[in-house]
């Protein structure tokens, strides 16, 4: 099974084991992951589940939907050149070792 | 006869249901009456491009197409049960959480629920009339897609109502249409409710603030003992964001428009911001003033017994009760409220419990400055030497410790007669409603066309472009 690194903003990581298909922003929650709120419950409207994805597997992402851009653009912390919202991001097996890294404060 | 199952959505096995059958046959088309008087003005033949909600799932509740508002499916969702839920704070901590109502908090409960409700027919009041100004085709889908949605959160609580509540229940329900925001013999429950919302900036700004406050209170509903409440609560809170988004981002483009015209033009004064048909940043800053102080007011006073009781009896819980990291009973605990003393604001340690209200307050307040933060940034890049700034939680409140003291948004106790001199900076006046007014003169609705005092928003709806057709007038 894929694993995702979550990585929090005083820089403490938790690897996380994630079902293909299921979101960052799923496992997240699923495993008590801190950091990420997802106040929408996952449909790409809140920005609450905003994380900065590392740049080695970011090129690996699909590229975000106008939707995704639009809400981004009300993240709490500023949003980065490696942006997403991680309940846009569903985990593949190409993505194994993915690592997000989570702003200081989602809202 | 309603069929269930095609035109009301739901999960909560509405089809074999036959007393809750009975009581919306009933209340349905009242209902449908209240949104032919009181729904957007002049709408109701026009194919608007809605998201509606069918499942509780994230792949399939948010379904787009056109759609008829009168006909829209306001649906009946409440989150997945948790059959190990707990009750999780108050004198009740541990206990399973309940599936009916308890009958010594049946009468506090419906009292919270109607309460609730009540706000989410009034804002569509509020704002019935500003589909004729609207600033584009894509502002006023978004302005329907709010009212079909509160429209929905009424149902939810009507839900409760009528499932829980009996003949109480179902009386209540019924108020919940009789009642009208404004009116000066049936008015809404609460104040903000029966505010106009006499223009876009002001609708801007109540989704933002408002409709941010209404966030709140759904956390804290749902972390209520009461499952049906916090799994109704739970959903709701999935479309106030958009809302809040619709808010944020509305004022977004306003302050957005301001700035280009300013850095265009070389120019600063407000009149002359003005002149270019555009809102002044010190237009906007009062609004703030208003709205912001206002909603406030809605979280109630600082030291409440009420709100004692509700968490005592485990009924309403705080924000994000189960992540804190506490004995969720405050039995001895404070927390800090402020008062006016003099000519001085001092703070007053006083038993956490009864400051619940002051604590929600704090904790949207928090909230709040990050969005007004965010509109900071946009001045910031056009390099314009003008900061928005919240007031003192104190200024222009009409509930609490600070209602009937004068304090300026610095956080100052003035005079009354202070207060007037200042109210024309502080607070928005009669000239800047009109002003505001004069640049909603009839509706822009041709695709992709923007009014000249709000930017174009960076992307559309559910990925479309901004030319999209969001509402076909027929």
């Amino acid at each position: 099974m894929p694993k995702v690194i979550y990585v929090s903003a005083n820089g403490a990581a938790r690897e996380v084991e994630v079902p293909v298909g299921m979101t960052v922003m799923a496992a997240a929650l699923k495993s008590g992951v801190d950091g990420i709120l997802a106040e929408c419950g996952g449909v790409c409207m809140c920005s609450t589940c905003h994380v900065y994805v590392d740049e080695k597997f970011f090129g690996k992402l699909p590229p975000a939907k106008d939707t995704e851009e639009a809400v981004l653009d009300i993240a709490a912390e500023e949003r980065q050149p490696t942006s997403r919202l991680s309940c846009q991001i569903k985990v593949t097996e190409d993505l194994d070792g993915l690592i997000v890294r989570l702003p200081e404060k989602q809202r | 006869m309603i069929d269930y199952v095609d035109k009301i959505p739901n999960n909560v096995d509405l089809g074999r249901d036959r007393v809750l059958q009975r009581a919306l046959e009933h209340w349905q088309p009242a209902y449908l009456n209240w949104w032919y008087d009181m729904g957007p003005n002049e709408s109701h033949a026009y194919d608007v491009y809605l998201r509606t909600a069918i499942t509780v799932e994230p792949d399939g509740w948010a379904q787009f197409g056109y759609v008829k508002m009168p006909e829209y499916r306001w649906g009946v969702f409440l989150q997945p049960r948790d059959a190990e839920r707990k009750v999780n704070f108050g004198a009740h901590k541990g206990q399973p959480a309940w599936q009916e109502v308890p009958g010594e908090y049946r009468s506090t409960l419906r009292r919270i629920i109607v309460t609730q409700g009540d706000t989410e027919p009034a804002s569509v009041e509020q704002q019935r009339m500003l589909g004729l100004c609207c600033p584009s085709m894509y502002d006023l889908r978004n302005i329907f897609q709010v009212n079909v949605e509160e429209g929905r959160h009424l149902w939810a609580m009507v839900y409760l109502l009528h499932r829980y509540f009996g003949r109480d229940g179902r009386e209540e329900a019924e108020a919940l249409l009789d009642r009208r925001s404004g009116d000066a013999d049936n008015p809404r429950i609460l104040g903000a409710f029966n505010e106009p919302t006499p223009d876009w900036l002001a609708f801007f700004m109540f989704t933002f603030f408002t409709d941010r406050d209404g966030k709140y209170q759904l956390c804290a509903l749902a972390e209520s003992g009461f499952d049906p409440l916090a799994r109704t609560c739970r959903f709701m809170l999935t479309e106030e964001a958009h809302h809040m988004f619709v808010g944020e981002t509305g004022v977004s483009r306003i302050v957005q428009r301001t700035c280009e015209v300013m850095k265009e033009n070389k120019i600063d004064d407000p009149a002359d911001v003005r002149a270019m048909g555009v809102i002044d940043l010190q237009t906007l800053q009062r609004y703030l003033n208003f709205h912001f102080s206002v909603t406030i007011d809605l979280f109630g006073s600082d030291a409440s017994s009420n709100a004692a009781n509700y968490f005592t009896n485990g009924l309403k819980g705080r924000f994000e009760e189960t992540k804190l990291n506490d004995d969720h009973l405050l039995a001895e605990a404070d927390y800090p409220v402020w008062e006016v003393s003099g000519d001085k604001i001092v703070e007053k340690r006083v038993p956490a419990l009864t400051a619940l209200n002051e604590r929600l307050r704090d904790d949207y307040i928090r909230e709040v400055e990050g969005g007004v933060g965010r509109w900071n940034r946009i001045i910031e890049k056009a390099g314009i030497p003008f900061r928005f700034k919240l007031p003192h939680k104190g200024f222009h409140r009409a509930i609490g410790n600070f209602a009937g003291h004068f304090i300026s948004p610095e956080g100052v106790v003035v005079s009354e007669e202070q207060w007037k001199q200042h109210a024309r900076e502080w607070m928005p006046s009669a000239a800047d409603y009109a002003y505001v007014q004069s640049l909603m003169v009839g509706r822009v609705v041709e695709p992709g066309k923007f009014a000249n005092w709000i930017a174009p928003p960076t992307r559309g709806i559910n990925n479309q472009p901004l030319n999209f057709e969001y509402v076909r007038f027929n």
